[in-house]
Formats: C-alpha cells, sequence, structure tokens
C-alpha cells in the first residue's frame, strides 16, 4: 500500500478509532489508561471519502488491558501526566506497534509502551472483514488512586481556653503550620497531600497552612495530619496570639489544651457602643465592670453611687447617699425591686451584697417613674446576677476589712446556683491593736459582720425564668467603756456596754415571663425576716424584729408598635413587735413596747409608653400609696402644691401621684428630655414621729414634686454627656418643736410644717469602657433649703453643697497592671457658728460640762472638702487561677491638704481644730477561676 | 446610730488632743468647781444656801448676776426649757472656801407656788403614766386634778412643817390608816418639780444650773420612809505607789502586789516621790450614802437602792511653774466612774513640782424623777518630788 494511500486512510481511521478507543478506555478498569484522538481536519475527511477507502463498521474494543507500572518514587514525586501513544492494532486484534506521540517522563512512556504492547482487542470489522487500524491512546499516569485512599480521621484535636479563668474561647481560628520535618513516608507529594486533606469538611487550606475554627465550648480537631512537626496557631480577638510547636506521629491521637492569655484582664472587656434604649429622665446606669477599681471604693460597687452627679458627699464614715439635697432616709434602695433592710454593713463599710453578684446599679436622682413609690428623694435598684451557666467559677477575696467567696455554676443544662459568703476580721484586728496600745484606749471595740447569699436560677423555658435568692447579713458591734459605767441596771446589765446588732434573712423568688408576643411579666415575692437592737450604757435599750413581705408584679403589654401598658402592684408590708426602754429627762426608765406593729408601703400603678413619633418617647403614668401606719386624711388628688382646700375630707392615709417622663431625639445623637412629677413617703425619722407619745399619730405623708430637664449628648462613640436641671419641693416634712412650756396643754413633739427645696444643675461627662480606659467628670451645683417659719425665710439646710466635682479615671496597663485616680472637690457643709457658752454647774451622764450657744443656724461653712485617692491593680494569670491584687491610697491628699470633717471643740469651745479623714491603705487580694 | 460609734472610734484614733481639758484648770479663766446646795433636797418654802466654787482667775461677789427660772418645762427626750427668768434675790457673798479658790454664797427662798407654776405638772397629771404606775396611786387621789392634790399637799406639807413630835405622830397615825407610805413615797416623786438658777459671771460665760424641788424633806420628819437626798461626805483620801508601771487597775487586798500608802490630806501638803517604775493610784472614800425607792423598784421588788458616789478630780499646777511647760508633761488623773480608784500619772517634766487638786464628789441616783445631783468639794495640795 502507498504510503500516502496507507496514510489517508488512517486518517479515516483515526475519527473511527478515536471513538472505537473511547470505548475501550470505557472498558478499561485502569484509570490510567485512556483513548483520546485528535479530531482530524475537515479536508482531510473530504479528500479520504473520495479515495479506496473502506468503512469500519465496528471498531476494535480492547478486551486485555495491562497495567502500566507506575514507580512509586515517580508517584511520591507526584510525576504524572498522560502518554499519547499511536498503536498499529492487527487484525487479530493484538498490537503490532506502539509508538509515542507524546512524553511524560522517560520511565512512564517505556513503561505505557510496554504495557500497551500487551493490550489485546477485539479486531476492527469492516463489514465482515476484520481489519488493521491505526489509533491513539492516552496512558493516563495519576496519582488520584494514592489521594483517594488517604481516609479522614482525628489525629490532633485539643481545646482553647483562656488563661486564668479556663472560659472556652468560641469561634477563634487555629491553624497548624508544617515545620521542615515532613513525613518522609507520605506515598505522594505533600502539597497533593494536604490539598487532599483541606478538602475534609471542616477544615481548609490557606497559604500552606490548614486552619480550622473553635466550636462554642473551644473544642477543634484536624483531620490526617502528616506525621511531621508543626506550629500550631491560635488568633481570637481579644486575645493574645497564641503559637505552640506539636509533634504529630503516625496512627496516633495527640491531644491537648491550650490556655491562652486574654489582651486585657481589666474590667473593660465589655465595650460599649452607643446606649441601651432609656425611659427615666434621670436614671444613671453603671455597669459592675465599670466600676470594681475606682479608686476610694474599696472595690464596693455599690458604694459608685456617691460618685454620681447629684450626690452629695457623705460625712466619713457614713454611707448616706444624700441625693439632691435630701436626707439619707428620702431614698430607697431595692435589690431587683425589693426593699433591702440595709444597704451596707456599719453604715457604709461595705455594702451588704457582694458587689461580685451584681449585674448593675440604676440609680434615680429624682424625676422617676411610677414603678418606684415610698421616697421623695431617689431610688437605687441592685439588680443581681444570674448565675454562670457554663462552668464553675471560684472567687476568693481577702482585704483589710473582711474576706469572702463566691462559687457559681450550673446544675445542669437548666438550673444554675450561685452561693457567697462573707466575713470581717476587723475586729480581730482592732482588738489586736487595743490590746497592744491599752494604755491609749479606755474601751474595747468589737465590730463584726457576715452575710451571705445564694441564687437558683431556672430556665424553665425559653420564655419563662426563675430565680430564687436567700440572702442575709448581720452586723454588731459592741463598745465596752473601761472608764464608764452609768445608766440604769434595769436598761442592761452591762452599764458599761455600748452595743448595736441588726440581722436579715430574705428569701425572694422572681419569675420573668414572655407571655406571648405582647405580653411581659415580671413578679417578684420576697419574705424579709429583720431584728434590730440596741444598747446605749444603761441609757437606752431597744429591739424590734419584724416580718416584711414584698409583692410586686409589672405586666406589660404591647398595645401596638408604638404604645406599651405598664400596670403594676407594689406591696410592702411589715409587722414589727417593737420594744424600746429609754431614760428620760428626770432619769426615769420610761417603756414603750408595740407588737405587731404593721406598717410599710401598699402600691399600684400604671404607666403608658407612647412613641408618637420613632424619635418622641412619652410616658405618662399614676399610682397610688397607701401607708397603713399613718392615720391621717389623705389626698383624693395628686399634690402638686401644698394645697390645702381638700383637707378635712375623710379619705384613707395614701397619696395619689401623677409622673410624666419624656424624651426627644431630635438629632442623631442628641436628645432632651424634661419631666414632672409628685412624689410622697411615709414621715421620718420613720416611727418615731407617728409615734403616740414622742410624735404625732396624725403626721400626714411628707410630699414632694420633682420638675427635671436635661440635655443628652453622645458626643463620640465612646464619650457622652448628661446635662439636668431639676427642681424639688418637699412639703409636710416633720420637724421637731420645741415645748411650749404650757403647763395645761399636751406637748406637741413634731410638728408638719418642715417645708424644703432644692434646686441646681448636673453634669455627668462620661468616657465609656473601652479596652483601655474608663472615667468621668460629675459636676453638680446645687442649693438645698429649709423654710424657717420663725424667721419667715429659707435657711441653709444642713445637705446643702454648692460646688460638687468628682472626676476619675482608670487605665488598664500592661502586664494586667492597672492605676486609677479620683478627685473630689466639694463645698464645705453648713455649720451653725457657736457665739457663746453655758456651763452646766451640774456635770452628770447627760449634762455636759459645757453647752455651745449656737449662733445663726448654718450661716457659716467648713473649708472646702478635696479628697485625692490612688488605686493600682496587678493581676497575674496562671493557666488554670488567677491571682490579683490592689492598694488603695485613700485620701492622700491629706499630706498636702486636710479636708474638714467638721470642727471639734475643745471642753469650753475656746478652741477650735478642723477634723479631718486621715488618709489610709486598703490592700485586697484575690484569687479566681 | 452605729455609724456614728464607728466614726467615733475613728476619730478617735485619728485626732491629735487639745492642750486645754476640763480637769486642767487654766490661771486665766474662771473655773467652776462646784456648786453645793444646803439642803440638797428642798421643799417648796424652804431657805437655800447656795455655794459657788470657783478656781483659776478669781471672782467677787459683784462679778456675778444671778437670776432664776420656776417655770421649767421638760420635753418627753428630757430636754428643758426655762421661762419667765427673773433676777434672783439671793444676797451674794464672798466667804472663804480656800487660798486657792474664790467662794460666793447666796441665799434664796423657794416660792410656796413653784409647783402650781411648773408646766412639768399637767392637769391631768395621770395622763401618760404607765398603767402600773396608776394602779399604785389611790383611787380618791387619782380622781383629783392637779391642783386639787397641789392643795392637798401644801396643807399637809404645812402641818408636819409645823408640827411638834406629838402631832407628827398625830398625822402619821392618820395617814398610815389611809395610805401606805411607800405608795406616797411615790406619789411625792411624780410631784416633782425643777427650778433652774442662772449665773452670769462678767467677762466670762454664764453658768446655769438645776435644781429640784419636792416635798420630800418635808414629809421625811413624818417618817424615814420618805427619802431625802443630802451632800455626799469625802472622809479621807489616800494614795497608793505601786511597784509595777503600767498598770490600769489596782486592787489593794492583792497579796502579791507590792504597794505604798500615803495619806492625802486636805489641810497640809502631801509629798509624792516620783518613781517612773511605778504606777500611782487615788482612792477617796466617802459617806452619806443615801438610799430611796423608784417607782419601778416600788411596783417589784420593794427594796429600796443605795445611791452612787461619782468622783470628778481637777486640779493645776503652780502657775508659776508651768508658765513655759507643754501641757502635754503636765500630771493627769483618769477616772473611773464603776471604780472609786483613778490613776494618778505624775508629771513628766521635772520643774513641775506643786499641785492643788479638787475632788468633787457627787450622787446619783437612776430612775428617780428629777432627782438633784448633790455635791462636795474638798482641795488638796501636794508637791512632786522627783
Amino acid at each position: 500500500m502507498h504510503v500516502s494511500a496507507v496514510k489517508k486512510k488512517v486518517a479515516i481511521l483515526l475519527l473511527l478509532a478515536g471513538m472505537h478507543a473511547g470505548t475501550a478506555s470505557q472498558m478499561s478498569e485502569s484509570p490510567y489508561d485512556e483513548m483520546t484522538i485528535e479530531m482530524p481536519l475537515d479536508e482531510e475527511l473530504d479528500t479520504a471519502a473520495g479515495e479506496d477507502s473502506f468503512v469500519v463498521d465496528k471498531m476494535p474494543v480492547l478486551e486485555t488491558f495491562i497495567q502500566a507500572h507506575y514507580p512509586p518514587q515517580l508517584v511520591k514525586r507526584g510525576i504524572s501526566g498522560v502518554v499519547l501513544l499511536d498503536l498499529l492494532i492487527n487484525e487479530k486484534g493484538t498490537v503490532d506497534s506502539v509508538g509515542v506521540v507524546t512524553g511524560v517522563h522517560p520511565s512512564l512512556d517505556s513503561n505505557a509502551v510496554a504495557a500497551a504492547k500487551q493490550f489485546v482487542f477485539s479486531p476492527a470489522m469492516s463489514g465482515n472483514d476484520s481489519v488493521a487500524v491505526l489509533l491513539q491512546y492516552q496512558y493516563r499516569f495519576t496519582i488520584d488512586d494514592v489521594i483517594d485512599s488517604i481516609k479522614p480521621y482525628v489525629n490532633f484535636k485539643g481545646r482553647f481556653l483562656e488563661k486564668g479563668t479556663r472560659t472556652p474561647i468560641a469561634d477563634a481560628m487555629v491553624v497548624v503550620k508544617f515545620l521542615d520535618s515532613i513525613d518522609q513516608t507520605l506515598p505522594l507529594p505533600f502539597h497533593s497531600y494536604l490539598k487532599k486533606i483541606s478538602a475534609i469538611e471542616g477544615q481548609h487550606l490557606e497559604e500552606g497552612m490548614i486552619v480550622t475554627s473553635t466550636d462554642s465550648s473551644g473544642n477543634f480537631s484536624f483531620f490526617s495530619l502528616p506525621a511531621c512537626s508543626i506550629k500550631v496557631q491560635m488568633i481570637a480577638p481579644g486575645y493574645e496570639q497564641y503559637a505552640s510547636d506539636e509533634k504529630i506521629t503516625k496512627e496516633e491521637l495527640v491531644e491537648g489544651i491550650f490556655y491562652v492569655q486574654r489582651l486585657s484582664y481589666g474590667e473593660y472587656e465589655i465595650v460599649v457602643y452607643g446606649k441601651t434604649e432609656e425611659k427615666e429622665v434621670s436614671r444613671h446606669q453603671i455597669t459592675v465592670q465599670e466600676i470594681r477599681k475606682i479608686p476610694g471604693l474599696g472595690g464596693d460597687a455599690v458604694k459608685v453611687v456617691q460618685a454620681m452627679p447629684g450626690v452629695a458627699r457623705p460625712a466619713f464614715g457614713s454611707g448616706e447617699v444624700i441625693v439632691r439635697g435630701s436626707p439619707g432616709w428620702d431614698t430607697r434602695y431595692f435589690l431587683d425591686g425589693v426593699t433591702m433592710p440595709m444597704l451596707y454593713h456599719f453604715g457604709g463599710l461595705k455594702s451588704v451584697y457582694n458587689s461580685e453578684a451584681l449585674k448593675s446599679i440604676d440609680f434615680y436622682p429624682g424625676g422617676f417613674g411610677t414603678c418606684y413609690g415610698g421616697a421623695v428623694g431617689g431610688a437605687i435598684e441592685i439588680k443581681g446576677k444570674k448565675a454562670a451557666d457554663d462552668r464553675l467559677h471560684l472567687k476568693l477575696d481577702l482585704s483589710t476589712l473582711d474576706g469572702y467567696f463566691l462559687a457559681e455554676g450550673p446544675v445542669n443544662e437548666k438550673v444554675s446556683v450561685m452561693a457567697s459568703g462573707r466575713r470581717s476580721f476587723i475586729g480581730e484586728i482592732m482588738s489586736w491593736y487595743i490590746k497592744n496600745n491599752r494604755d491609749k484606749f479606755y474601751m474595747t471595740i468589737s465590730p463584726f459582720y457576715w452575710d451571705y447569699l445564694i441564687r437558683t436560677d431556672i430556665k424553665v423555658s425559653k420564655k419563662h425564668n426563675l430565680f430564687v435568692t436567700l440572702f442575709g447579713s448581720r452586723d454588731s458591734l459592741t463598745m465596752l467603756l473601761t472608764e464608764a459605767s452609768s445608766g440604769s441596771d434595769e436598761l442592761s446589765g452591762a452599764k458599761d456596754k455600748i452595743g448595736q446588732n441588726e440581722t436579715f434573712h430574705m428569701v425572694m423568688a422572681g419569675w420573668d415571663a414572655q407571655l406571648n408576643d405582647r405580653m411581659t411579666n415580671t413578679l417578684r415575692e420576697a419574705f424579709t425576716y429583720h431584728r434590730v437592737g440596741y444598747t446605749i450604757l444603761g441609757w437606752a435599750s431597744s429591739k424590734q424584729c419584724g416580718i416584711t413581705n414584698t409583692l410586686r408584679d409589672q405586666l406589660s403589654i404591647k398595645l401596638t408598635e408604638r404604645t406599651k401598658l405598664n400596670l403594676g402592684l407594689d406591696v410592702e408590708l411589715t409587722s414589727v413587735d417593737v420594744i424600746l426602754g429609754m431614760l428620760d429627762g428626770g432619769n426615769k426608765v420610761v417603756r414603750d413596747t408595740n407588737d405587731n406593729w404593721l406598717f410599710g408601703v401598699a402600691g399600684t400603678y400604671a404607666n403608658l409608653e407612647i412613641k408618637p413619633i420613632p424619635a418622641l418617647q412619652i410616658i405618662p403614668g399614676m399610682r397610688y400609696d397607701y401607708y397603713p401606719e399613718l392615720d391621717y386624711d389623705g389626698s383624693i388628688a395628686p399634690e402638686f402644691w401644698d394645697y390645702k382646700k381638700y383637707d378635712g375630707i375623710n379619705c384613707i392615709s395614701g397619696e395619689p401621684s401623677f409622673r410624666l417622663n419624656s424624651r426627644w431625639q431630635f438629632a442623631e445623637n442628641q436628645t432632651v428630655k424634661a419631666s414632672a412629677g409628685n412624689y410622697n413617703q411615709t414621715p421620718q425619722p420613720f416611727g418615731q414621729v407617728i409615734h403616740k407619745r414622742w410624735g404625732e399619730p396624725k403626721m400626714p405623708a411628707t410630699k414632694a414634686v420633682h420638675y427635671v430637664a436635661g440635655h443628652e449628648w453622645q458626643i463620640t462613640d465612646i464619650i457622652n454627656s448628661d446635662v439636668q436641671f431639676y427642681f424639688n419641693r418637699q412639703w409636710n416634712i416633720p420637724v421637731m418643736v420645741s415645748n411650749p412650756g404650757n403647763s395645761q396643754q399636751e406637748d406637741k413633739k413634731w410638728s408638719r410644717n418642715g417645708i424644703g427645696r432644692m434646686w441646681g444643675m448636673e453634669l455627668m461627662l462620661r468616657h465609656l469602657q473601652t479596652s483601655r480606659f474608663f472615667g468621668w467628670v460629675a459636676y453638680t451645683l446645687s442649693r438645698a433649703e429649709r423654710y424657717n417659719h420663725t424667721a419667715k425665710k429659707w435657711e441653709l439646710y444642713d445637705n446643702d453643697q454648692i460646688h460638687n466635682l468628682q472626676v476619675l479615671g482608670s487605665w488598664h496597663l500592661k502586664k494586667e497592671y492597672d492605676v486609677g485616680f479620683r478627685a473630689r472637690y466639694v463645698s464645705g457643709n453648713p455649720t451653725t457658728p457657736i457665739v457663746g457658752v453655758i456651763e452646766h454647774a451640774t456635770d452628770n451622764d447627760y449634762t455636759p460640762h459645757f453647752e455651745p450657744v449656737p449662733g445663726k443656724k448654718n450661716s457659716k461653712r467648713v473649708d472646702p472638702f478635696f479628697q485625692l485617692d490612688l488605686r493600682i491593680d496587678k493581676k497575674f494569670v496562671f493557666d488554670k487561677w488567677m491571682f490579683s491584687t490592689y492598694v488603695d491610697f485613700q485620701n492622700i491628699s491629706y499630706f498636702f491638704y486636710k479636708s474638714p470633717e467638721m470642727w471639734e471643740y475643745n471642753y469650753d469651745y475656746s478652741e477650735k481644730m478642723t477634723v479631718s479623714m486621715p488618709p489610709m491603705i486598703a490592700v485586697g487580694f484575690k484569687t479566681e477561676f | 446610730m452605729y455609724r456614728y460609734l464607728i466614726v467615733l472610734s475613728v476619730l478617735l484614733v485619728g485626732c491629735s488632743e487639745f492642750p486645754t481639758k476640763y480637769e486642767v484648770v487654766e490661771k486665766d479663766k474662771i473655773r467652776l468647781l462646784d456648786f453645793m446646795y444646803e439642803p440638797s433636797d428642798a421643799a417648796p418654802g424652804d431657805t437655800v444656801k447656795l455655794k459657788a466654787v470657783f478656781a483659776g482667775r478669781s471672782v467677787t461677789a459683784d462679778m456675778i448676776d444671778w437670776s432664776v427660772s420656776y417655770k421649767v418645762a421638760v420635753s418627753e427626750y428630757g430636754f428643758d426649757t426655762a421661762y419667765e427668768i427673773q433676777e434672783l434675790s439671793c444676797n451674794p457673798q464672798q466667804v472663804h472656801f480656800s487660798d486657792q479658790t474664790s467662794c460666793i454664797q447666796i441665799l434664796f427662798v423657794i416660792p410656796d407656788s413653784i409647783m402650781y407654776k411648773s408646766p412639768m405638772l399637767k392637769n391631768d397629771w395621770t395622763a401618760g403614766m404607765p398603767s402600773e404606775y396608776r394602779a399604785l396611786i389611790p383611787e380618791e387621789v387619782r380622781n383629783l386634778n392637779r391642783d386639787q392634790l397641789l392643795d392637798t399637799l401644801v396643807q399637809l406639807a404645812s402641818m408636819i412643817k409645823s408640827a411638834d413630835s406629838e402631832q407628827l405622830s398625830l398625822i402619821e397615825t392618820i395617814l398610815m390608816d389611809e395610805y401606805d407610805f411607800s405608795d406616797l413615797a411615790g406619789l411625792l416623786q411624780l410631784f416633782t418639780v425643777k427650778m433652774k438658777i442662772f449665773a452670769n459671771v462678767k467677762g466670762s460665760h454664764k453658768i446655769e444650773d438645776d435644781y429640784t424641788i419636792r416635798y420630800n424633806r418635808v414629809f421625811n420628819r413624818l417618817s424615814s420612809v420618805f427619802k431625802t437626798n443630802t451632800n455626799p461626805a469625802i472622809d479621807s483620801v489616800v494614795l497608793y505607789k505601786v511597784n509595777k508601771k503600767g498598770l490600769i487597775r489596782f486592787n489593794p487586798t492583792d497579796l502579791y502586789q507590792r504597794y505604798k500608802l500615803y495619806s492625802v490630806p486636805s489641810d497640809t501638803e502631801t509629798v509624792i516621790p516620783v518613781d517612773t517604775n511605778c504606777t500611782y493610784f487615788i482612792r477617796s472614800f466617802t459617806s452619806n450614802i443615801d438610799t430611796s425607792l423608784t417607782l419601778e423598784d416600788l411596783q417589784s421588788t420593794g427594796q429600796y437602792g443605795l445611791e452612787t458616789h461619782r468622783r470628778v478630780f481637777m486640779y493645776h499646777h503652780d502657775f508659776n511653774e508651768n508658765d513655759k511647760i507643754s501641757s502635754k508633761d503636765y500630771m493627769d488623773i483618769f477616772t473611773t466612774d464603776a471604780d472609786t480608784m483613778a490613776i494618778l500619772v505624775p508629771p513628766s517634766h521635772p520643774d513641775l513640782k506643786k499641785f492643788t487638786l479638787w475632788l468633787r464628789v457627787y450622787d446619783e441616783f437612776y430612775n428617780e424623777s428629777f432627782r438633784k445631783d448633790a455635791s462636795v468639794l474638798k482641795e488638796y495640795r501636794g508637791r512632786f518630788q522627783y
């Protein structure tokens, strides 16, 4: 056959053989061989059709495939590809000759040829004749089989936990970087292997590294990692980058727990941008994270209220919260809506509710809504923290005053529990000091306190949450005056003792329910047992023991998208037994007992949250409070001034209130707000002023009206300001009156005629928490006055402090150091000057030798008060726990300015001395995990 | 209350001391040492002698304006207010008490009408009285109003005052047939009023004192059941020099404690050898310890109680010696109300040698209505020997 003719013939067959070869390829069991065909040119086909060609009816079919040898060293090197062969298949179907058209590697080419020569085809058929054909065959050498043979299995897993706290680090990126000691036994190239294992679900390849992420428990797993040395890296926001070297060995599971340092262990980890939706005009909300490290507060979160605008500086050692010029008893304290019997141990030393168990503190200096009653000053609500449900947490704390523990954690999926206990040892320290300095002391002092808290949270369902809090405290103070003993044996068996104790136990249950899409309900029920007793030498003794039942419920109904109705019940009733004995002016023991005395407040309220436009919120509300202990004709309409026209109408001893709060966000970052409302409370000092013997039994409730206007400005994401102007007026304030000296009339001891007014401006410029800093500037300009009916003019009230400026800041530094400062400048308190002296010729237990003759009331001021506090915290973070310590330097300004607390006089008032708070150092240690 | 105690205790630790204190008499100040009344328990119509003894700057009779209020109101809390303050007709005279003191003596008469005027006695005088007290009062007495009862008391007192012994026995017999004297004694406590005496010392200050008026002294003539309050008497003063320093208590009966006893007479100078290794205790012995019966005692045990004698020491060093010496170096005396023993701390400066010391003893008896603290004063002189 002529070559050209053969060429043409074969050329035609190329087309047909290609089809045939494809079929053969499909029959092949080997992935390494494949017949392919190049498409012939159209002109060639046209030409061939005119020659002596024959038509192949049946293409050769590969019947015996021979596997070409694929040398492992080439597989390992990843050398693969397609060897294109020309096969001349004779009429018998065997391969006569093989030619390499395109090669891959000499070994593979020759192996492919050797294998192809042994192929057996069914011969090509043209009609009934078998014919020889030439076809091209692609012999493919591929490593896919090796790759497919790799099965996924976990050979490296672990858990990332936060160093110190053992908190799981969720959603962290975990990266495995392969070091140089790559596994030499891998049957295929490393990059091919990586490519293969990166396709396993849960991990992927990124720049030559295998990457996965942690789940919510901080767990991670890697599949089928090659045996080699790796570097494990963890990257998560808020944490230092973690890296460690690990060795993956063949067919062994490597496990590990990795502790990662948080970037900051300060209390600033929660970065708050923007604000939550506000309803109240005057509310200041303080998160616990902000305040634990404010200098001068000894780590006590509740005391931070004293650093807020509108709160006057209390006397040294007093935790009294003097809100907008009102006395401390005008402000009520709540724990989750239930009145706390006492806020502080020893009147200001430490708050009775453990700061670690707090979620937040809401402080209302005035103008608060209808959900709070029975107070004409302010309201403070402490919100308890839910028990942690992620893991067990334990904190142990020792300071110069006391020590406490707090443990919390889940019991099961639905129940978590928190428990804390605290005990003071200041008494032991003082006793030790006094014992070693007997010559300086003529008394022994034994202060002692403890408190406890057990809170159980139950997640009943997604829409229902329950909690039960058991909370109690005891304060006990005994002073034995070694050089004094006086009074009556009837009142005290120990006439040299001044003692006081106060104990309470409270059990509270709370139920927060989402009743349906439009209704929510908040219920609180509490029983509080409260016992107070005191003895003052042989002069006076008292015991009070009572049980308080508190029921608070608020039902909120979303009427429309822009209207919400809140209906509430607020009942707090106490039944108390009182035993009081005291020496009267004639050294005669006077006793008073009162069994099952019922007092408290029963209130109900309703308010409507209306948003006529999204930027405007108006909340009108009504409230009615009934005081069972009072016996007077209450008002029938809310009193916004001291109106008299309804006097004498027989009404129960209660008071209605109307309050209106409104806020208008007139710009994206600015809001104006205003409120007006009237308020009332049982007259104070409680019990005494309505006592049938020492008080005025017909004393009415004390009333007040608050007007507040203000402006809020979110200056930047983290800086905001709040300016408020207020005017408060109070009337029916009990005032003690002097004896009229009329022998034919019963002495009147208390009058209802007291009138007070307070007004001022408050500024709060606040830098919110960031990772490194928080702080604020609080300034109050205020005036508090009482009306003098005798002089017929207004006089300064005792709590008047014109200027009150507080600046504080706290920085989180490297190596877990925190430093903070607090500076306070406060105008001196008004004081009444002493213009003369009267000497009492008879000096006994009651009469001082010299009695001062007061001048015009509050006509002088003591010098301004300035105090600077510093605090340094240092935290040591270990894998499984943390240890922190702090030093709180209080009043270090003493060394350059002695702020006056009061004036002290010598025995005959001829010499005066300024009494200052001494500088103090508080040291504390805390261990936690 | 407790927070003030905390504040107090902290301030006690934190405060520095004033250079002056009540116990130390200052040269340039008028210091009242005592108002001594005779009798200390007076009834309406009685004439009372009052001796006002001063130390420090000298006082003369014409330096003092005396005034009085017979109308004193006392509130439930014990606060009193004086009304209708008037000049006191009292014939002030300078009398001798000691070389180191000035003594002004006055005489005045308690008006018969004082109880009628006093706002302390209400018309409904049993109002507010505990029921158990009220039950002690005979019904026919309880039904009398204030003035009716006062009329009865005045008439009875007048009879007792003027009665001879025979008449007294007769009155006593008649009364005992009708009443329990103890109950009547209790009734007298309810009819006790206060008056106030004011001494305005020109160029210095005003002094005020309470005086108690009741009928006990009159009724005491009738029966000893009606107790009277008399001034205490200081019998003697002694000094213990105990051979151990730094003691805060001392019991002379303790056989293992070595000490030396010094008598401290009031008429001669006592020499006290100073030894820094010793502790000094000063002790006074008093008499005229009265008894009384409170309303509570009356309705419970019926037992009479003894009054308590309290002691106040005042002193000064020789004014020529202490001129340039810090008051911190002065002698000191720590009294203990519960004990008759006081600690005497000798001066820490050897130039301070001579001293004058006054001991004022007054009595106390709790639960007797508006009982006057009767008192007595004595002066002692001494010298520290270094």
